[in-house]
């Protein structure tokens, strides 16, 4: 989107060898990519992981990888952020469960993702299949993050697991050991909680 | 998504709205928008939620569940089952084999390894991510890997290869069978290791002395074995300084013991090459390990960092060895500094009887504050401790008179200001009671010389009480009381007027800060005011001297400030403290 997005300013100015902007993106995506490997590893395993390796392995990769991301609006970006996480995570999963068993294939470069990846390379001149839909989807989810990492844990928790993972309160309250309605009221007022920092920031 | 059934009987409000609310989250999901309609429509409270909800499946929850363990299935998640199966099996990692996890500290997990290729078995030792996350401390990473991996010695973990694969960059080093240093003396102790050797922040290991003391200690390594160590280690730490590279964090979970107990020095983590690398340390970050820095490490002085800094972490091991404490280390990183800047070990003979008066002065050669005493370089260290060995005389001389008595009064700061300040005291009240000889009131001289030498006599029984690890946290506070009270009691015997002398207070309440602890500053506080209030009042009945038309307020305005430089002081207490916290959480990641 031709919107200059904050975020954009930086990546711009990142890919120009700005390392002050790169420190300050890669900052402001750090909740976004936190939140949502939490939510991969955690859907996967089915478990409270400890995913903060994995979240600067991605942080890492996309720096090192910066040159070769070719996107321009903010969507493409944290696609582009979201893929170099999907790819670790299997590592990251497969490490966790410590019988991991690294594959040659997977010892490809970064920047070479697997399927989905149109946008990846894409000629800069070449507007054709820009995922509008994506872009619109990420426009404000960094801000949203943010909002949800700036809750309590137990009500970033259950956000989590019942919003984001989309599980049933039987399932949060069994993954949380707290009974139905304990988790229940919680995640209601973590709903208030998260509605009212996210109207603040509206208003900031 | 499963329906809610209602099953909680919906007596109050609260369960009909979440009910409600839960049902809006599964049309929210279920992108049903006539449902979520619906019940907006039965509780428009909800109205405000549809856009959070919404927000939070669009944003974060569709994104997300494109991954795994939905109906797309992903074209690896066959690879994870696999692995599940393939329990037990090497994991390759470029072209090294994982083995197993023999370690893991805070640069990184440690794994042996089999290289391929050569078909030998090394250490791998995978650098946390964490630590690298931006270019320039790649590149210092890879300039520090560079400096270690030409050095070779009998006595240090040799690097063989610094890579990286796919994102993951390691060291590749010789592969040590044994245990640490560190682990050796944790097992002395009596305790055991734990299944993953912390490698190390020995800010959370180490326990402080007193604790230890109290535990009965003793735990310590036979001299003579210390002796040789530190000796071997030193011999390899002057080699690196020979070859320009400072360790600049020395201690006992760094060196390596082997299977014939030979000590290998390792992780140059830290280390820098001197000049070569300007930029990384201009930073003046404090790198190293509290409790095994040097003073100038320490107070951060990088440019006044020299291989004798190194020789200070040395000594520091060898005391830990030989008496099974660490002269330093406290329950926090930021005591722990202020007393490698300021205080002054006992020596280890008195903490270990049989210790020999030689292996003394060295260890206390090597712990000197000012790097110009300790000795000159780690090999003049190896000769003196091998002097020992071969039972000739060291070099290093048994310090002269006022050395100890330097060395004494850094020991027992709190106790040689006091006694400084009430002999100046004492020598003033003297001085103006001679120089008026006939006005002179000569019991009341005696009683104020009298009430000084009882202060100065409490003061070294408190200093006592500080010293025990029973009384130690009782000590303080009796101390502070005790210093409130004389002062009153002093000031109550004067004939005039005490007027400028309620400076005392102040300074009372100001010293306390020096404990760091803002508890004791408020307490200090509080016994100087009702000291103060005491002071008031009995003069009020003894003297007389409080003419009534002197300003009732004044006392008031002295109160009040009091009470001021109380807050001042316990405010700068806990900014202290807070800066401490978060130095030791910087550490802690």
């Amino acid at each position: 989107m031709p919107e200059e997005s904050v975020l954009v300013t930086l990546l711009n100015r990142a890919r120009a060898g700005d390392e002050a902007a790169a420190e300050e993106l890669f900052g402001r995506c750090r909740n976004y990519v936190s939140l949502l490997a939490r939510v991969q590893v955690e859907s996967w395993l089915q478990a409270k992981v400890d995913a903060s390796d994995l979240v600067q392995q991605t942080l890492l990769e996309a720096y090192r990888g910066l040159s070769n991301f070719r996107g321009e609006s903010e969507g493409e970006w944290l696609s582009w952020l979201k893929q170099i996480l999907t790819h670790n995570a299997t590592d990251f999963v497969r490490q966790y469960k410590g019988t991991a068993k690294r594959q040659v294939q997977r010892e490809v470069p970064i920047d070479v993702p697997g399927a989905g990846s149109s946008f990846f390379r894409r000629d800069p001149s070449d507007p054709g299949d820009s995922p509008s839909q994506l872009v619109m989807q990420h426009e404000n989810a960094i801000e949203l993050a943010d909002a949800v990492s700036r809750l309590s844990e137990d009500h970033q928790e259950v956000i989590l697991l019942r919003n984001v993972q989309r599980l049933s309160f039987s399932e949060v309250s069994e993954r949380m050991s707290r009974s139905r309605p304990a988790v229940q009221m919680l995640w209601m007022r973590a709903l208030r909680a998260l509605k009212t920092r996210l109207q603040d920031d509206g208003h900031a | 998504m499963p329906d809610v059934v209602p099953e909680e009987p919906a007596g109050s409000d609260d369960e009909q709205v979440l009910e409600a609310l839960d049902r809006l989250v599964d049309a929210i999901q279920e992108s049903d928008e006539q449902r979520c309609a619906e019940v907006v429509g039965q509780f428009p409270e909800l109205g405000d939620f549809v856009d959070c909800l919404q927000r939070l499946d669009d944003e974060l929850a569709s994104t997300i569940l494109v991954g795994p363990g939905v109906a797309t299935e992903p074209e690896w998640s066959g690879v994870l089952q696999g692995d599940v199966s393939s329990e037990g099996q090497g994991e390759s990692f470029g072209r090294y084999q994982l083995i197993e996890q023999i370690g893991r500290g805070g640069m990184g997990v440690v794994y042996k390894a089999r290289q391929t290729d050569l078909d030998r078995v090394v250490a791998l030792k995978m650098i946390n991510s964490t630590r690298l996350t931006n270019q320039p401390d790649l590149a210092r990473f890879y300039s520090e890997a560079r400096a270690a991996a030409r050095l070779r010695h009998p006595n240090i973990v040799g690097i063989l290869e610094v890579g990286e694969v796919h994102g993951q960059h390691f060291f590749a080093m010789d592969l040590v069978e044994g245990t640490s240093l560190a682990d050796h003396l944790q097992e002395l102790s009596g305790e055991e290791p734990g299944g993953i050797p912390v490698q190390d922040d020995s800010v959370t290991v180490l326990t402080t002395p007193l604790a230890l003391l109290r535990k009965g200690s003793g735990v310590h390594v036979e001299s003579d074995t210390a002796a040789r160590w530190v000796a071997d280690v030193a011999r390899a730490v002057d080699y690196l300084h020979h070859q320009g590279v400072i360790h600049r964090d020395l201690k006992p979970s760094n060196i390596l013991l082997d299977a014939d107990l030979q000590p290998l020095v390792t992780d140059f983590g830290l280390a820098r090459v001197w000049g070569d690398d300007a930029t990384a340390t201009s930073g003046g970050v404090i790198v190293g390990t509290p409790g095994y820095m040097a003073p100038e490490q320490a107070s951060g002085l990088v440019e006044e960092l020299s291989p004798r800094s190194d020789i200070f972490s040395l000594g520091v091991i060898l005391y830990e060895m030989l008496t099974g404490l660490s002269p330093f280390s406290s329950s926090s990183p930021l005591d722990t500094l202020v007393r490698v800047l300021e205080s002054e070990p006992v020596a280890p003979s008195s903490l270990q009887k049989w210790l020999s008066r030689e292996l003394d002065r060295i260890c206390m050669k090597c712990l000197e504050k000012d790097p110009k005493n300790r000795y000159h370089s780690a090999g003049e260290l190896a000769d003196d401790l091998e002097r020992y060995l071969r039972r000739e005389n060291v070099v290093a001389g048994s310090s002269g008179f006022w050395q100890r008595l330097r060395r004494w009064g850094r020991r027992q700061p709190a106790l040689v200001t006091r006694l400084a300040a009430l002999g100046l005291a004492g020598s003033i009240v003297q001085a103006s009671y001679l120089s008026e000889t006939k006005t002179g009131d000569s019991t009341g001289h005696l009683r104020t010389m009298g009430v000084l030498v009882i202060w100065a006599v409490l003061s070294f029984v408190f200093q006592w009480l500080l010293q025990q690890p029973r009384t130690v946290g009782m000590a303080r506070y009796g101390w502070c009381a005790g210093d409130a009270i004389l002062m009153t009691v002093s000031l109550c015997l004067i004939n005039s007027s005490p007027g400028p002398l309620l400076i005392g207070y102040p300074l009372l309440v100001a010293a306390s800060g020096l404990f760091f602890r803002v508890r004791l500053v408020w307490f200090m506080t509080f016994a100087s005011l009702i000291s103060y209030a005491a002071l008031l009042a009995l003069r009020r009945s003894w003297h007389e001297d409080v003419s009534p038309e002197s300003a009732w307020h004044f006392p008031v305005i002295f109160a009040v400030v009091l009470a001021v430089i109380g807050f001042v002081v316990a405010y700068q207490v806990y900014r202290v403290r807070v800066l401490s916290r978060y130095y030791r959480r910087g550490r802690a990641e």
